[in-house]
């Protein structure tokens, strides 16, 4: 009893910690995405904890950890960084069944294929996220529509059929979702891009897109010519989070600013800047570019070796079925074949036995035709004439007469007689006594009027025969009448 | 410099081997695969795809697998590249081929380099450099220098230019000795790498001496390629001694050689050092202008990766849905065949139970 209470603490205790500490990779899930704009080195860390401590949380956590590494890296322009984080990702997706983490992968790879200007792949991940979005319900589904709002959106601005894109905006603009929260900031920073002016709403919650907006802000103050660097230095200074890369364009415009008109070591240092900022940004594109070329191949080659899987299995049960098809039809054919093959011996066996009957039967008549005895004919007279002496004779009426007795009594053997009686009279010995019985007795009939007057038992007894029955059927046999009926007609006459 | 270390790699799987006659022609055929895997990388896998079921000799097998791993290089997927390579390397350690195995090696490092992964780099080319010390085989003498060569650059970006200078010279020693016939090329490339690493640690007037050298030796076997870096490192050695005018009339003469080519690499550099030199001259005017075209043939490089890249993916992308097709197709086809083998069983067992019963009846 003990024993099993201790069990079942240790079990509690167990699944306690267990949960615990799913919750916990949860709980930093939240701040990754709550630090992601205000501190995003912090969140980087924060999600790498994750992605680095396996264990801590479920696989869908460090899926989870892993693209946010992403989102936040592409936040910040390091877009090589945030494919190397995809790449990372996509290893784990095989394990992952959560659709709605999918599709996030899917809208970052998007992302990167518009940034990195690999724009005809765009519209495979925008009809991906379609796929992927039937699956999933209520908030999850609103926000990967949102997801590909945003991508189409992106897509037409990189086309540069810009009044499609705000009108796409302008479409999308009072949509929200709590698990897309930046959403409406996304589309008034691009609205700004395509306008080329600053952002006309406050970012106050976010300041990622408050310093998106602030850089705008000091670009159109290069334009009216309003621009001061000590803005630059505050705004740099003010977010040190994020890097010079973001300030390229800006630099841009300053250097053709100061070039075309200030001093000279301006516009050498602005420039140099400028120029130094341009290269490092396309180094890191390039760079996003070969290792996407590496994602898409992994991906391809991960989509290429299940779908093998998947066919192996359907050629592995479809040969499974088919030989055990074949050996089932082929166990029928065998047992049917042994069972005719054991009904057909038995047949043979039968016609050969009944073949072998026949021959024995065939050499035994053989046999008997060869060995029929020859009586001699001076016997054979002797013989019919003693049979006729006892044809006449009242030893015909003796009921103890046999073959053997009556052979006896003339001289001879069995055989003889018998064959001599079947010869010459056509009968065998017992029809042949019979009928001479009943020619006695009706011999005694027709002559001796006294005899009309016994019962049929008498005339049986005096013929020797041991019933009246057996009388009576032989003599309707022979005469074809009946006794009584015999008597009656010679009474009538 | 980019496509400098694509002809390097093209330099390691191109060695060749004595071989048994009945070879030759496959390793003939290998060798064009890799030469034409810089130009068409999927036609080179196809061919390479196709050789090798024909090959049972280890030493060709580790070649063809170089090759296959080049072509992978090119279409910039390293993963396949490194697979292909220590296939390779396997694969020769298998055979005890210490020749392949240096090759290999040679391969991996340099595709480690590529990635920017020195340390690994410089890991499997000290591998390949101790087989070379161990064995000391004359006929090494190629791919001993090429090794030489990629471990000079690693240490030039890694490490300080005098280390690598050292390795440069090694490398240039053992091309000299090399009779091959690509050695012109790589003993140039080599010593414009040399010059640079010379500008570096500030010795102009020996990188300056060693510019001409490539630029008369270039001129003389008309290696166009090799003379106009030739003269771009030239005038960085002049714009290291602050000869900006000197230097500056090299790099518009060469701008015009090349204007027509629209070489962007060239250009770049051409432009950088321009722009640079109007800077170091105080001349805003021309800096700017310079400046500018820098910038646009930057946007303009970026540009044609950008097409090239997105061309790149969706040949790859084409490539494995091909793969998917064949193997689609072959899918199909194992159906039908398993089908046909059932139906045809279960059909002629059929016939023979029906044969066994009208016997029968």
């Amino acid at each position: 009893m003990l024993k099993k209470v201790f069990s079942l603490v240790v079990f509690l205790m167990l699944a306690v910690n267990a949960n615990s500490q799913i919750t916990d990779a949860q709980n930093l899930t939240k701040d990754v995405e709550a630090l992601m704009y205000s501190d995003p080195e912090k969140a980087l860390k924060t999600a790498q904890y994750i992605v680095a401590n396996q264990s801590f949380g479920s696989v869908d956590d460090v899926y989870n950890s892993c693209l946010l590494q992403a989102e936040i890296y592409i936040n910040l322009e390091r877009y090589n960084d945030a494919v190397v984080k995809l790449i990372s990702a996509d290893r784990l997706s095989l394990n992952v069944n959560n659709d709605f983490f999918k599709a996030k992968n899917e809208y970052l790879i998007g992302k990167i294929y518009q940034i990195t200007g690999f724009q005809k792949s765009v519209s495979h991940s925008i009809s991906k996220l379609a796929d992927l979005s039937k699956s999933l319900k209520d908030e999850e589904k609103k926000v990967v529509e949102l997801w590909k709002s945003e991508l189409e959106i992106r897509t037409l601005v990189t086309e540069k059929k810009q009044n499609e894109a705000l009108a796409l905006i302008q479409k999308n603009q009072n949509q929200q979702s709590e698990l897309y929260p930046t959403f409406a900031m996304q589309l008034h920073q691009i609205q700004s891009e395509i306008g080329n002016q600053p952002n006309k709403i406050d970012f106050k919650d976010n300041s990622y897109f408050k310093f998106l907006s602030d850089i705008n802000l000091l670009k159109s103050k290069i334009k009216t010519k309003d621009f001061q660097e000590s803005d630059l230095l505050v705004l740099k200074k003010q977010n040190p989070q994020y890097g010079d890369v973001f300030y390229k364009n800006l630099y841009k415009d300053w250097s053709q600013e100061v070039c075309n008109g200030g001093n000279a070591e301006d516009c050498f240092r602005v420039r140099k800047e400028y120029i130094k900022l341009l290269k490092l940004s396309i180094s890191d594109l390039q760079n996003a570019r070969v290792n996407i070329i590496n994602l898409i191949d992994q991906k391809e080659k991960q989509i290429n070796n299940s779908e093998k899987d998947f066919q192996n299995k359907i050629l592995f049960a479809l040969f499974v079925i088919g030989f055990l098809s074949v050996i089932g039809y082929l166990i029928y054919f065998l047992v049917l074949k042994n069972r005719i093959k054991m009904v057909n011996s038995e047949i043979e066996k039968r016609n050969i036995s009944d073949e072998y009957e026949q021959k024995l039967s065939d050499q035994l008549k053989d046999f008997q035709a060869s060995n029929v005895f020859v009586i001699p004919e001076k016997t054979e007279n002797l013989i019919l004439s003693k049979l006729d002496v006892f044809e006449k004779s009242k030893e015909v009426t003796n009921p103890h007469l046999s073959l053997a007795v009556l052979a006896k009594r003339l001289d001879t053997n069995s055989k003889y007689l018998s064959e001599i009686i079947n010869k010459h009279k056509q009968k065998n010995f017992s029809n042949y006594l019979n009928e001479l019985r009943v020619k006695y007795i009706v011999d005694k009939l027709e002559n001796n009027p006294e005899y009309l007057q016994y019962k049929t038992s008498y005339l049986a007894e005096e013929a020797g025969f041991a019933s009246r029955t057996t009388f009576t059927t032989i003599f309707k046999n022979v005469t074809g009448t009946s006794p009584s009926q015999f008597i009656d007609q010679l009474k009538n006459k | 410099m980019k496509k400098l270390l694509f002809i390097f790699s093209w330099m390691i799987s191109l060695v060749v081997f004595a071989q048994s006659e009945n070879n030759v022609k496959l390793e003939e055929q290998i060798t064009s695969a890799d030469r034409m895997a810089f130009v068409n990388p999927d036609s080179a896998l196809i061919t390479l795809k196709k050789l090798e079921p024909k090959i049972d000799n280890g030493r060709l097998k580790s070649k063809l697998l170089l090759a296959k791993g080049s072509a992978y290089s090119v279409k910039h997927l390293s993963s396949d590249a490194l697979k292909f390579g220590f296939e390779s390397l396997n694969n020769s350690q298998k055979g005890k081929d210490s020749l392949m195995m240096i090759n290999a090696l040679g391969f991996i490092g340099n595709q480690y380099y590529i990635l920017k992964l020195n340390k690994k780099a410089i890991n499997y080319l000290n591998k390949a450099e101790t087989i070379i010390d161990y064995l000391n085989d004359n006929s090494l003498q190629q791919v001993t220098a090429n090794i030489y060569f990629v471990k000079a650059l690693v240490y030039k970006d890694n490490l300080d230019s005098e280390f690598a200078i050292r390795y440069f010279d090694k490398a240039i020693n053992e091309y000299k000795k090399s009779k091959d016939k690509s050695t012109l090329l790589n003993i140039n490339i080599t010593k414009i790498q040399k010059g640079y690493s010379l500008i570096d640690i500030g010795k102009a007037d020996e990188a300056e001496a060693i510019f001409q050298e490539v630029i008369k030796e270039a001129e003389r076997y008309k290696i166009s390629e090799v003379y106009s870096y030739a003269k771009i490192g030239l005038a960085a050695s002049y714009e290291s001694k602050k000869e900006f005018q000197k230097a500056n009339l090299i790099l518009l003469e060469t701008e015009k050689q090349i204007g027509n080519t629209e070489n962007i690499g060239m250009l770049t550099e051409i432009y950088d050092a321009l722009s640079q030199n109007y800077f170091s001259q105080n001349n805003k005017e021309q800096y700017f202008f310079y400046n500018q075209k820098l910038e646009n043939i930057l946007l303009k490089n970026e540009e044609i990766e950008k097409k090239s890249f997105s061309d790149l993916l969706e040949k790859n992308i084409e490539s494995q849905d091909l793969e998917i097709e064949n193997n689609q197709r072959l899918f199909g086809m194992f159906i039908i065949l398993i089908f046909l083998i059932v139906f045809g069983s279960l059909f002629y067992i059929k016939k023979r139970v029906n044969q066994l019963k009208s016997v029968n009846n």
